[in-house]
């Protein structure tokens, strides 16, 4: 049983704003619930209202145009994005990531939108969109805004959102040469669980190298270090440096899941092998 | 506050007035008398409230009965005509794929969304489509044989008709 709040559907973008901006500090915004109905049932939260914001126009569903790039409704359900083409041939590494989410139940509810705005460092599509360098489009009472993904999340369950301000929809710029991506989740079981540590790494026809680590840090990262030994280097001993870079970075904490420690070791093993298979992978791709 | 909503449940009308925080579960079961649909967790962990809206699964303890307003759901109740079960239903009894039969109805609404989507699925697509499903007594082996056979005769049936 959930306690007693109310339910707004909010028709458009402005009536979104305006519903978030009259309920107050006990408002929020609600897309598939799969985190907000998990803390309401377990008494973590209590709300007042909830302000649906699937029905706004624009808000579910993909579209790319050439040389546009990709922009994802923050509404659309994560198997929506393991589903879509697009995704899945030109942005596979965010289809990994969207995949590795909950299970199928629990998929067809939870949004991408959500899954970002709730902020948890081991929110699963967050290193995808921080190596794609994505960009959040946010609707406000000031407004809208356009805020690259490094810089939208600001601790744990934070981000920069002011009240009343909501995302509508994400932007993945067109990569500029052929890519290869991998993301790689160690939980403590294939499905149904949070990552003990997780790494998406991204590598770029250009040379380029992007890794993004999740679960290890009060937010998702990026791993500019690591990824800078890889600029001129790509042979095995670059790959332990930026390994090992990347265990440097982090700081990750012990809870049920897994000891800080224990999570360390596991970052510098999960970044060589994600770099590795991404390198491959590349390069398979070129040959065809 | 409260709302006027009206779905589809297997198949009929249903208008009804709901508290916002009415879950999508607790309509099925409180006001439909829909009892197929169990609670687990409450918190989308266990499967065992799975039901489909729009002929995906989902978990109805994490959703709201006002959500599901002008959406088509169907339940385990929903499968059977009359006397004659679903071939998923028929299928986890000539298995024995169940026990206690608290996870069936989630385990058998989750493969009837899966063979919608994906009649012939994989044994890996099986086991996919029920991981959000927990079983504390059978254990999964028997399930997804009984997915399985259904998926191999309606393909055989398919083959046959075009042949
Ligand atoms: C059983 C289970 C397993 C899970 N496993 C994983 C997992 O493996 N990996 C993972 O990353 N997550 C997991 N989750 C968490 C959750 O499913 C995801 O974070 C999901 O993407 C949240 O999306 P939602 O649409 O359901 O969010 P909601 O619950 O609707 O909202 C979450 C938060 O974001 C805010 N919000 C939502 N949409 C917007 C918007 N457009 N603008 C502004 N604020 C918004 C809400 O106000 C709320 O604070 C799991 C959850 C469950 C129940
Ligand atoms: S009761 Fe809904 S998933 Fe457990
Ligand atoms: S048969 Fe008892 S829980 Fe599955």
């Amino acid at each position: 049983m959930l306690l007693s709040f109310d339910y707004v559907r909010a028709r458009s973008k402005d009536d979104a704003v305006n519903l978030a901006v009259e309920a107050g500090p006990n408002g929020r915004f609600l897309a598939g619930g799969t985190d907000l109905f998990v803390r309401m049932y377990d008494r973590q939260l209590r709300l007042k209202t909830l302000i649906d914001v699937k029905e706004i126009e624009g808000i579910e569903g993909m579209e790319c145009q050439n040389g546009q790039g990709l922009s994802i409704g923050a509404a659309s359900s994560l198997n929506m994005l393991v589903g879509n083409e697009t995704i899945r041939s030109r942005y596979g590494l965010l289809a990994q990531a969207a995949h590795s989410v909950g299970s199928l139940q629990v998929r067809n509810r939870a949004s991408i939108g959500g899954n970002i705005c709730n902020a948890s460092p081991a929110a699963d599509t967050a290193p995808a969109l921080l190596v794609y360098d994505a960009e959040i489009e946010t609707w406000g009472p000031r407004n809208t805004r356009l805020i690259p993904i490094s810089q939208f999340f600001t601790g744990p369950g934070k981000t920069v959102l002011e009240h009343g301000e909501f995302v509508y929809k994400i932007r993945i710029p067109e990569p500029d040469t052929r890519s290869y991506g991998v993301y790689l989740k160690l939980g403590r079981t294939n499905s149904v669980d949070l990552s003990i540590v997780s790494v998406a790494c991204l590598a770029l026809a250009s040379g380029e190298v992007r890794i993004a680590l999740g679960a290890v840090a009060p937010t998702p990262i990026r791993v500019t270090e690591a990824e800078s030994i890889l600029l001129s280097r790509k042979d095995e001993e670059a790959i332990a440096f930026a390994a090992s870079a990347a265990k440097e970075t982090a700081v990750p904490i012990s809870d049920v899941r897994a000891g800080e420690e224990y999570r360390l070791d596991m970052v510098e093993v999960l970044t060589k092998n994600a770099i590795e298979q991404a390198l491959a992978g590349l390069a398979a791709t070129g040959e065809v | 506050m409260l709302h006027n909503i009206e779905m589809t449940v297997n198949g009929e009308l249903v208008k009804a007035k709901v508290p916002s925080h009415m879950r999508l579960l607790d309509f099925l079961r409180e006001e439909l008398d829909l009892i197929g649909a169990k609670e687990g967790c409450g918190k989308g962990e266990c499967g065992a409230c799975t039901v489909l809206v729009e002929g995906k699964a989902v978990n109805s303890c994490l959703m709201l009965a006002v959500e599901a307003s002008g959406k088509e759901v169907l339940t385990v109740e929903g499968l059977s005509e009359g006397d004659s079960l679903d071939p998923i239903q028929q299928s986890i009894i000539d298995n024995s794929a169940l026990q206690c039969g608290y996870c069936t109805p989630g385990m058998v609404m989750s493969a009837k969304g899966l063979l919608l989507r994906n009649p012939s699925p994989t044994r890996d697509e099986v086991v996919e489509a029920i991981s959000g499903n927990l079983c504390r007594c059978t254990g999964y082996a028997r399930v997804v044989d009984a997915i399985m056979q259904v998926a191999a005769s309606s393909k055989s049936q398919d083959e046959g008709s075009e042949g």
